[in-house]
């Protein structure tokens, strides 16, 4: 077991500096849990700050966890295996990570488009679904504390009560398909940490990077329950010890009518209202069990006899009442209701007791009664210990055979396919050579960019002045926007000419535009222009790897060039012009300007 | 630092930035101002979480702060 278990009455909260390392350390270790995992998380925004927190509770549970994150806002094209590479074929547990702004910029707008959102999202759930196997987790979306409307006379229509609506939708959806989804409650999890402790304004404006520690570790709860049920490692029993935790004070001594356990005053009210979710859990199935020090005469004299007594000897599955050891009689009820001590959880007063247990059986989750009393009733809830998925195995089972079926007819959603996709974001280019204005963003992004990056060649804003002044060299800007929004300036490629050759010096794109052919009409439209101008016959590019560019190590060879040799660590690659591979699809408008904002001399 | 950026605590020199160490990433630098903020109780600025890439500059930082 890794360090102490989270979400225990008030952890020892570990800070990101002891968990990444522990995480760390759990991944090296050699012996890894028998039950794995395999998570990808498919998002539309930053959020790979969760991968500790969620890696760090599959393992206290247990489950050796994989976790694979799709591209920045590349949703449909990852989950058409377009993009994305890395990501997991057939992951046990898809998480579509969705916040509103992406899709929806003006969603704080009195007449955004709530209707079309609730569509495209029915869209994308369906896709989800036809692509995968797993257990797919959506979320809900969450609501501005401060409505631009106002919130005195709220107005119709409003913004926010579409959000509510929109949230009423997605758990109707998952409600209708249990097998098949579980909702991550973002809503409900605002609601329950407060949105200081749950939204970084900061890093979201800075980084897309909205959560804060407490939200992410809440949200990676909400994805462990998902695996922990899908795993068989939901909890099957509850044993409670009687006396201090089924009601306050101890029978034996007090009798049933000095006992503390009331359904209006406090503090019998904590023992009342924490016995409504035992009787909840039985009702759900989990086999609730007594394992008490007492005569057993007078527990029963309570559970028939107390009037605010919710726990009745029918809610039994069995019980262990007796002067021996707890360790020794909870494992003689796991021996009586043939199931393994890794489902069992026991609920006990006693320190002494609970470190006893925990020593003899440390299968067993053991829960102590907290001494603040009034913060006892959600004991049993808060980690969704007894949480299941809305189906059984064999539910499981027969939807696969019925997805195996669909998946033959090709099912791509109401998308048709891939281009069907990309030619319904109506994407459009504006490409042209670097204008003066440009000059310090074109030079940010080759010293930023990182991953869609041919050469990771720094530059100056000095030296791309100078390139864009130089008879022998162009330097050339990609802005797209789609029917989502403008992505602004996001590409740059730089081509020297050498004789009657052009040789790409650098091309690199945001990876937030990746996925969608934008490289490659780029690349075409570039290189188009320069033939013109230059004559060019030969083209010639180079690719030197990087920790973070392995993704594009293919790149040239896709646009028909051959490999040639090496110049120190670069990779080198020529094609003729008449060779080369030509970008001809039309999923994207292209404004091309062709002029140069220098005079080249 | 070092556990955050995944490397030897000696590897971390007085100089240290994204030049030096290969893994301080924008990512691990997420990580790495949200530890030491947890660390210190401190909050930094919208422009100190993007500039603060070297050592002697999250040093100053941390000294303005506390």
């Amino acid at each position: 077991m890794i360090g102490p278990r989270p979400g225990e009455e008030d952890p020892l909260r570990d800070s990101l500096a002891d968990v990444i390392p522990r995480v760390a350390a759990a991944e090296a270790a050699e012996d890894q849990p028998a039950a794995e995992a395999r998570i990808s998380i498919l998002r539309n925004f930053t959020i790979e700050q969760i991968e500790p927190y969620l890696k760090d509770r599959l393992y206290v549970e247990g489950i050796r966890p994989l976790v694979a994150f799709g591209g920045y806002d590349t949703i449909v094209q990852d989950l058409m295996e377009a993009a994305a590479p890395a990501l997991d074929p057939e992951p046990d547990i898809l998480a579509l990570s969705l916040m509103l702004e992406p899709m929806e910029p003006d969603w704080r707008d009195p007449d955004w488009d709530a209707r079309g959102l609730r569509d495209r999202l029915r869209e994308l759930f369906d896709l989800a679904a036809s692509r995968t196997r797993g257990v797919i987790v959506l979320n809900t979306f969450l609501p501005p504390a401060h409505p631009l409307e106002g919130s005195l006379a709220p107005q119709a229509p409003s913004p926010c009560a579409e959000i509510l609506e929109t949230n009423r939708l997605v758990r109707e959806i998952a409600a209708g398909r249990p097998e098949r989804f579980v909702v991550a409650d973002w809503e409900r999890l605002l609601r329950a940490i407060g949105e200081r402790e749950s939204l970084d304004w900061r890093y979201w404006y800075v980084s897309r990077a909205p959560f804060r520690r407490a939200f992410l570790e809440a949200y990676a709860l909400e994805i462990v329950k998902a695996a922990r049920a899908l795993k068989g490692k939901s909890k099957k029993c509850l044993v409670l010890d009687c006396d201090n935790t089924l009601w306050g004070g101890v029978v034996g001594e007090e009798g049933v009518e000095g006992i503390r356990l009331d359904r209006n005053e406090y503090p019998g009210k904590a023992y009342f209202d924490f016995q409504r979710s035992v009787v909840w859990l039985a009702r759900r199935g989990v086999l609730v069990c007594l394992c008490s020090k007492n005569n057993e005469d007078d527990v029963w004299e309570v559970l028939d006899g107390h009037p605010d007594c919710l726990v009745k000897r029918s809610h039994l599955a069995a019980w262990r009442v007796n002067w021996e050891d707890k360790a020794s009689n909870l494992a003689a009820l796991a021996q009586e209701l043939n199931l393994g001590l890794d489902s069992f959880v026991f609920v006990e007063d006693d320190s002494a007791q609970c470190e006893l247990v925990r020593q003899k059986l440390p299968e067993v989750r053991v829960l102590q009664v907290p001494e603040k009393l009034y913060t006892y009733p959600d004991l049993l809830l808060r980690e969704g210990l007894f949480d299941t998925l809305g189906s059984t195995d064999e539910d499981r089972n027969r939807t696969r055979l019925y997805q195996a079926d669909a998946k033959r007819k090709s099912v791509r959603g109401s998308f048709g396919d891939l281009d069907g996709y990309l030619r319904s974001l109506k994407m459009e280019a504006h490409i042209h050579p670097v204008r003066p204005g440009e000059v310090a963003r074109v030079a940010q992004l080759t010293q930023k960019t990182n991953q869609f990056n041919l050469t990771t060649r720094r530059y100056t804003e000095a030296q791309i002045q100078e390139m864009a002044s130089s008879p022998d060299a162009s330097v050339w800007t990609l802005a797209a926007k789609d029917t989502f929004g403008d992505m602004g300036l996001t590409g740059v490629m730089i081509v020297r000419r050498q004789g009657d050759a052009g040789v790409v010096d650098s091309l690199l794109l945001s990876c937030r535009i990746l996925g969608r052919d934008l490289e490659l009409a780029f690349v075409e439209a570039v290189l188009a222009s320069l033939q013109q101008r230059w004559g060019a016959r030969q083209w010639e590019a180079a690719y030197i790897l990087t920790a973070k560019n392995a993704q594009v190590a293919d790149f040239w060879p896709k646009l028909g060039f051959a490999e040639t040799g090496r110049q120190q660590e670069a990779r080198v690659f020529a094609v003729a012009e008449r060779d080369r591979a030509r970008y001809m699809k039309d999923l994207i408008t292209i404004h091309l300007d062709e002029e140069e904002s220098w005079t080249k001399e | 630092m070092a556990a955050v950026l995944g490397v030897a605590a000696d590897e971390i020199g007085a100089e240290a930035s994204p030049a030096t160490i290969e893994s301080w990433d924008s990512l691990k630098h997420m990580n790495l101002i949200l530890a030491l903020e947890e660390e210190f109780g401190i909050e930094f600025s919208d422009d100190q979480v993007v500039e603060l890439t070297s050592l002697p500059e999250i040093r100053q930082a941390i000294a303005g702060l506390v």
